[in-house]
């Protein structure tokens, strides 16, 4: 639902997402279970809990909580949405664009860890794991996970294994999904058993990113009849999620009409077991300027809108009519070096970068305050960031070191750099970040040789490594895997394109980037991202991420218990709100 | 006339092969590979292969290329254009590589969309702008004049976008109305509320085409006046009015026309950025987010439909002519 956290990332950044994802992207979990306090679900015979309901009022862990609670939840009504992205296709294999955000809604995922905590666990289709060994995953399946009552012919029945199955055979067959990258490369197969009550995941290696990746929206698992034909995706899906989208409720440019599963097998254990979701139907009007969105939700034509910074929150709310949440982000802008040219194969000159760099200046002039320094890893990813009062030890904003260090490594004052940029970003921020950036690389000593390109040039040069140095789009990850294979030689996609990371200088440093993906518990696998994290910094990172803001998302007064700050679980919200209208 | 217009049709035709030619060439050496843009960053080359594949971006650009050896040419029996120019001549114009779904069936639900925002902004430009034309004529330089005039001014220096936006803006936070955003309500369905939807957006879309034809009718009009039978007109006692709108606005109308037939063409520009600020799902959006996609089948095939509009405006427009003015004979 939008407003949700991937309602923002469908609304506002997967555009952009889309030449950014990959491996980038991670989950989501309809129907999802929060776990306070649970251990890590990579361990042995672990059981995740069966799926409850968070109850109304009540604080998950951490900044999550419950929105606007209400008193008894009233069923029924359309919750309206502004989305500024069509969907491409509800095939969530294919997609790229709008449906993601969608798939949690209509298919299910088998578990999901979040990202952002090792607090958070949500299982779906699965309600037991175990793991005899780190690379075997052994789920029992729940029953009685329903697929709801649909006209595109899937028969209304339990999920299970074979469906699981089949979508994972599905990808491995089609290296065109974004879901290959997982299911064809990572996973070494997945076997049902003969009753479909137990499903078998081996991977090839070990891998701790295991849970993020196989809860995310682009590995849902689809009825095995839409695998047989996936053409009935293209505008229309069904599935034993929460919602249904019947065949004719989407027309493409206008928008779309997910109607209620009324076999969903989630209740509100709070509410004396009543049947979820509450919400009837979810509708999606298809608004791609932002002034015609905001205008839609001051008349009330959709219930949420996420505000372009903290002014145009407030400038909305300043009656206090609404209801307003601030979150956190997984978005920011990255200066990326090549430490296979000159000069960046210095440490000294890519130190100096760092110490160029005073991001409380772009925190302060771009985002009004409202955002916080990124490391390599940014800050919203919680354990697998390092503390921001480290950071400060750690990339300190000194022009004076900066220049000792070129002076040093040169035996100049100044030092010639060639960088490019996407010169037609449509994002605001970027272009604001553009000569704040320029200011203080000069101030610190850089002459920087300006080449803005057109967006597919620069693709092209950033694909093929024929950069020097490159400030980069907005970077969207939701786990911190990416970001530390930029620092791998073989770069973020591991073949050599993209980028060159500090591995090809550094040897250990891929040793041990590949050990941090291996870690299998999540709280040791955090410790271990931070360690790498410390590793690089001591050499000079190539890849330098800026800060990442805030988000505000406004709501009607009207809209109840809504789940919030709860990172990729937004499959919650579905389940919970309600419209007290 | 039935000779000219098949010989207008025909050089029509010739016109669209070179039109999709020059788009096809345009577009091939736009940088970007659009299997790469579609895949991200973490795609492997695996992937992009089966992507380029299944956009068909692994075929020769053209069904004829130069090569460096003899014979120095490569016949292709499939290639890009080719294909494309085939399955055109049979009304196939090719799969959304975004939306995965034929262009013909984004091109039958958007185009009634934009068809009625083009219909109802010539019928605003025409109410509005011939009118106040005659009128600014009839009495010029009289105050009426002067705030015709500097209206028409305003109406084609001001941007609509800039308009487009103030009109959602302000009647939003003075009264908490906006008209109905993100979903077409259809005519046939409810006619107030589609009015709502789309009089707007023509108003705004009017307001420059609106602006000029009222200053080119004001100025055709005052040639016309001068003329010597007018002057016999007043001559015979016919009442005024019968001069202006039988004798003086019918042959006044000729420039007119022909503005009104470029405008018309033009507006499929200004629809881009009005169907995408009121969130009217036609044919100007698409071709604004599918170009953005990287979407070469629709482009490609947005370029084509706009060619045989701006042909058959222009051939309406020229047998239009002999309406206005029974002299005008095509052989």
């Amino acid at each position: 639902m939008a407003g949700s956290y991937w309602d923002k990332v469908t609304g506002q950044r997967v555009s952009r997402r889309r030449v950014l994802q990959g491996a980038g992207v991670a989950g989501v979990a309809a129907g999802a279970v929060i776990v306070v306090g649970c251990g890590g679900g990579s361990s042995s015979s672990t059981t995740p809990s069966a799926g409850k309901t968070p109850s109304a009022g009540a604080t998950p862990t951490g900044d999550a909580h419950i929105l606007n609670p209400g008193t008894t939840p009233k069923p029924g009504g359309t919750y309206n949405v502004g989305t500024s992205v069509d969907f491409d296709t509800f095939d969530p294999h294919i997609s790229i664009a709008g449906g993601v955000g969608y798939f949690p809604k209509v298919y299910n995922a088998v578990i999901n860890r979040s990202p952002r905590s090792s607090a958070f666990r949500f299982d779906d289709l699965a309600s037991k794991l175990e793991q005899p060994d780190p690379l075997t995953y052994v789920f029992t399946m729940r029953d009685n996970v329903m697929i709801g009552p649909n006209q595109l012919g899937v028969p209304q029945r339990a999920m299970d294994a074979h469906d699981v199955e089949a979508t994972f055979t599905r990808i491995k067959n089609l290296p065109q999904s974004n879901a290959y990258a997982f299911v064809g490369q990572v996973v070494d197969s997945a076997v049902s058993s003969a009753d479909g009550k137990t499903l078998t995941i081996k991977t090839k290696k070990p891998y701790g990113y295991f849970f993020f990746r196989i809860g995310s929206p682009i590995n849902m698992i689809v009825p095995k009849e839409l695998i047989d034909t996936p053409d009935k995706m293209k505008t229309a899906s069904a599935g034993a999620g929460p919602y249904v989208l019947n065949p004719g409720k989407y027309t493409e440019g206008q928008g779309s009409l997910l109607e209620r599963n009324t076999a969903y097998y989630r209740k509100d254990e709070t509410n004396n077991n009543a049947q979820l979701p509450y919400i009837d139907n979810l509708s999606t009007k298809i608004i791609a300027d932002r002034s015609a969105q905001r205008t839609a939700f001051q008349s009330q034509q959709i219930d949420t809108y996420a505000a372009q910074n903290i002014d145009d929150a407030n400038g909305l709310n300043s009656g206090n009519q609404y209801v307003v949440n601030k979150d956190s982000t997984d978005t920011f802008i990255a200066f990326t070096m090549n430490p296979t040219k000159d000069p960046w194969k210095d440490d000294r000159i890519r130190q100096a970068a760092m110490y160029a760099i005073n991001r409380q200046d772009y925190i302060d002039r771009v985002y009004k305050g409202e955002a916080k320094p990124n490391g390599l890893v940014h800050w919203s990813l919680g354990d697998y960031a390092i503390p921001t009062d480290e950071l400060k030890t750690l990339q300190p904003y000194d022009p004076k070191k900066a220049k000792d260090l070129i002076k040093a490594a040169t035996g100049k004052d100044t030092v010639d750099i060639t960088v490019m940029w996407p010169a037609d970003s449509i994002i605001e921020e970027h272009n604001l970040h553009l000569p704040i950036w320029l200011q203080q690389m000069s101030d610190a000593g850089f002459n920087v040789n300006k080449d803005p390109q057109a967006f597919g040039t620069w693709l092209d040069n950033y694909t093929n490594l024929k950069y020097d140095a490159s400030l980069a789009l907005n970077q969207v990850y939701e786990y911190s895997e990416f970001e530390l294979d930029f620092e791998h030689s073989e770069g973020p996609a591991r073949n050599h394109i993209y980028t060159i990371g500090l591995g090809a200088l550094y040897p250990e440093i891929d040793a041990a980037i590949d050990e941090s993906k291996a870690v299998t518990d999540p709280a040791a696998q955090a410790k271990k991202v931070q360690d790498v994290q410390r590793m690089i910094y001591a050499k000079g990172p190539m890849f330098l991420p800026l800060v990442t803001p805030y988000a505000y998302t406004l709501y009607q007064q009207y809209v109840k218990n809504i789940p919030v700050n709860l990172g990729t679980a937004s499959g919650l919200f579905l389940s919970t709100a309600y419209l007290d209208k | 006339m039935q000779t000219f217009i098949v010989r207008r049709l025909i050089i029509g035709v010739v016109i669209l092969f070179f039109l999709s030619l020059i788009v096809f060439t345009l577009l091939s050496i736009v940088p970007g590979d659009p299997a790469k843009q579609r895949c991200g960053l973490g795609c492997k080359e695996e992937q992009i292969k089966a992507i380029q594949h299944e956009l068909g971006l692994d075929k020769s650009r053209f069904p004829i290329n130069v090569a460096a050896e003899p014979p120095f040419l490569e016949v292709h029996a499939h290639s890009q254009y080719g294909d494309w120019l085939k399955n055109v001549l049979t009304g196939d114009l090719g799969e959304s590589t975004y939306f995965h779904q034929p262009v013909t069936t984004a091109i039958r639900h958007r185009l009634p969309v934009t068809f009625e925002l083009m219909v109802l902004t010539m019928i605003f430009t025409i109410v509005i702008g011939i009118p106040f034309g005659v009128v600014s004529a009839l009495f010029r330089n009289s105050p009426l004049d002067y705030v015709v005039r500097l209206t028409s001014i305003l109406g084609l220096s001001v941007p609509s976008f800039w308009v487009a936006t103030l009109v959602l803006i302000i009647p939003v936070s003075l009264w908490g109305y906006s008209p109905p955003l993100g979903r077409v309500v259809w005519f046939t369905d409810d006619p107030i509320g589609n009015l709502q939807q789309f009089a707007p957006a023509a108003a705004v879309l009017a307001l420059g085409s609106a602006a000029g034809i009222m200053r080119l009718a004001r100025s055709s009009l005052l040639e016309v006046m001068r003329q010597d039978y007018m002057r016999t007109a007043r001559a015979k006692g016919l009442r005024e009015q019968a001069i202006v709108l039988r004798h003086g606005l019918k042959n006044s109308l000729i420039p007119v026309v022909t503005v009104l037939g470029l405008q018309m063409a033009g507006l499929l520009a200004g629809t881009i950025i009005i169907e995408q600020i009121f969130t009217l799902p036609g044919l100007g959006q698409y071709t604004f987010l599918e170009l953005f996609n990287k979407d070469f089948p629709v482009v490609q095939s947005m370029a084509l439909y706009v060619g045989v509009v701006v042909i058959l405006l222009n051939l309406l427009v020229d047998v239009s002519y002999a309406w206005f003015d029974p002299r005008i004979r095509y052989s």
